[in-house]
């Protein structure tokens, strides 16, 4: 059996994709100038960051969250008027248009803290770290409300207040705060600027203990578990929101043997179960990153597909399947752990 | 307080450094958050006696504009978001003083990138940020800040500029053989609050002067620079939460495992009988 060419494994050519576009998020501004975020991109649908004095873009949760404010004390002085809405319909309508051409692939081949906590799992793999495959379903479960209440808590909700001056005013934009993304991608361009406890208030000091702490917690749970903070990213509940507007689809033709399969959940960095369950057409959840890892480890033919429209990009088979799989065990042999063992079995035979 | 503390380092500004020539200088008013977007901008321009204002857009229109009867130029929102410039210009027969200052406005977005803007010619003698803050960006206190200093559009090499702050800094550089320089911004707040928002921006003021063909120049770029939050933002500390958090992770990653081992162990057990 011949092994996949590279330009024909998904995962490598998403690996491409990643890695350019953390190139161009967090270190861009260099190639499309300095002032290309504030002026073609403050509503990037990734988890960019407006803190990166780097970045060619930057994404939509921080405008957001400073417009809820906006529109909070605009309702508070009562000078609502049409203009009050026009940041945020304008960034909605610039995130729309943007979120349409890749839907929530944004999460899975382009978000920046994604790729890095994908790095992290490569590096815990490749040091032999035993992988946690999958979390259990009732953890799960628990963890899958908390995209939501980032979303509408503190994205939303508490900037809102924060307008209307129920809250204090530190709140008007709490997500920032606490996104790991702020911490890694200015670490990655050699500021430390963002990694501090803030003790000018209570609230500050909070956020600042949470936001540093849970950049701790994922630079080491990413090495055993895949994708630790996606899970309860806001970004992937806003995705979620839009998801039906997208052109990149997920696509099942579910047949009696998805049942007794279930490779495509496992093969899930999301821990999707649903996917193997499910008999819908639509298979796009709104936990999904749209990886493309269900279509490319089921070993049906034409059971998966990913579609950009009615195209179909990646669609499962049996051949396919057999050597991903191949490719993925040989991979994932490659590692310290192996290496050593074969080197002390090198040195007993000599 | 605040109010008056920033109102008495403007007027330090216009006082202590007055052999610093003509110059921009912000006139403070309240605006609240709702109206931000809507609000004009206030400026007033010290020594600047026979000068001709003008204002360069965002999409490089250059139009004249004049003072009140309280010496304040007033900018109203034109709609074009991102930098606009105010330029200042005096010309006698043997010398040509200039003052420049950069501003950010509210608005929908021109297609000339800031970059070409900061690039066109506003005077002969120029100093030109390298860059400007993006927008919602300052220049601040402890942080480097580079400029280039052009003459007839060209960098000038090893020219004297000095940089004077509103709380009293005095400093010197000489550009290199581009023109460029960069200052590392003084951290010179004498009475610092805890959280940006209770702490006004001070002025800085560069100032350069040039003499060619008998001809004197002398320009100046003023611009506001906020306090360094190392007095209220602890690296260390964020090492040390982030270090905690790094433990957190390794217990949880243990438990998972041990979770994970003893099902594993249970299943075995589960088959074998």
């Amino acid at each position: 059996m011949n092994a996949l060419p590279w330009w024909k494994n998904l995962s490598v050519i998403r690996k491409i994709v990643q890695l350019t576009s953390f190139v161009f998020l967090v270190y861009g501004s260099s190639v499309v100038g300095f002032y290309a975020t504030d002026k073609l991109s403050r509503a990037f649908p990734a988890l960019a960051c407006a803190y990166d004095t780097k970045t060619a873009a930057s994404g939509v949760l921080m405008p957001l969250q400073y417009q809820m404010g906006h529109l909070g004390q605009a309702i508070k002085t009562g000078a609502m008027g049409v203009m009050t809405f026009v940041p945020i319909l304008t960034t909605l309508v610039t995130f729309l248009l943007l979120f349409v051409l890749l839907n929530k692939a944004f999460c899975g081949w382009i978000c920046p803290l994604g790729t890095f906590q994908e790095v992290l799992s490569l590096i815990g793999q490749k040091l032999g770290l035993k992988r946690q495959e999958s979390l259990e379903a009732d953890v799960v479960d628990r963890i899958r409300p908390v995209k939501w209440l980032m979303l509408g808590g503190l994205v939303l909700f508490f900037p809102l207040l924060s307008g209307l001056g129920f809250v204090d005013h530190s709140l008007v934009a709490p997500y920032c705060r606490i996104c790991p993304s702020r911490i890694m991608t200015t670490l990655m361009t050699g500021s430390v600027k963002q990694l501090y406890l803030d003790t000018s208030s209570p609230i500050y000091m909070t956020l600042s203990i949470v936001g540093d702490g849970m950049f701790g917690i994922i630079l080491v749970l990413g090495l055993t578990l895949r994708q630790p903070f996606c899970r309860i990213c806001p970004m992937l509940a806003m995705h979620a929101v839009f998801k039906k507007l997208g052109l990149v689809r997920l696509v099942k033709a579910y047949t009696p043997r998805c049942e007794k399969c279930g490779l495509c959940a496992k093969a899930c960095p999301m821990d999707i179960r649903e996917i193997h369950t499910s008999q819908e057409k639509d298979i796009l959840f709104p936990d999904c990153t749209l990886c493309g890892r269900c279509v490319e480890f089921c070993p049906d033919q034409g059971v998966m597909a990913m579609k950009y429209a009615v195209i179909p990009i990646k669609v499962s088979s049996p051949q396919y399947f057999k050597h991903r799989n191949k490719a993925q065990k040989a991979w994932e042999k490659a590692n310290l752990t192996g290496w050593w063992k074969s080197l002390h079995v090198f040195e007993r035979q000599a | 307080m605040i109010r008056f503390a920033a109102l008495l380092s403007l007027i330090m500004l216009g006082v202590t450094s007055a052999h610093a020539g003509m110059r921009w200088l912000p006139v403070p008013h309240k605006v609240d958050m709702a109206h931000m977007r809507h609000a004009s901008q206030v400026f007033r321009l010290v020594e600047g006696e026979g000068a001709r204002l003008s204002l360069m857009r965002p999409d490089l229109a250059k139009a004249p504009i004049t003072a009140d009867v309280n010496g304040h130029v007033v900018i109203k929102p034109d709609g074009m978001a991102y930098f606009h410039v105010l330029i200042a210009s005096r010309v006698n027969a043997d010398a040509t003083m200039t003052a420049i200052r950069y501003f950010h406005m509210f608005g929908r977005l021109t297609p000339v990138s800031p970059s070409v803007l900061l690039d066109r010619v506003k005077s002969k003698l120029e100093i030109i940020p390298d860059p400007l803050p993006r927008e919602y960006r300052q220049y601040g206190a402890a942080h480097s800040a580079k400029f280039i200093v052009r003459f007839k559009g060209r960098p000038l090499a090893d020219q004297t500029v000095n940089l004077t702050t509103s709380n009293g800094t005095h400093l010197e550089q000489r550009t290199d053989i581009d023109g460029q320089l960069a200052f590392t911004l003084p951290d010179d707040f004498s009475a610092t609050h805890a959280g940006y928002m209770h702490n006004r921006l001070a002025e800085m003021l560069l100032d350069t002067a040039y003499k060619s063909d008998d001809h004197s120049y002398r320009t100046t770029l003023s611009a506001g620079y906020s306090v360094n939050p190392a007095h209220w933002r602890s690296l260390s500390g964020g090492v040390l939460v982030a270090g905690g958090g790094l433990l957190l992770g390794g217990f949880i990653t243990w438990r998972m495992k041990r979770k994970t081992d003893a099902d594993g162990k249970n299943s075995r057990g589960r088959k074998q009988s």
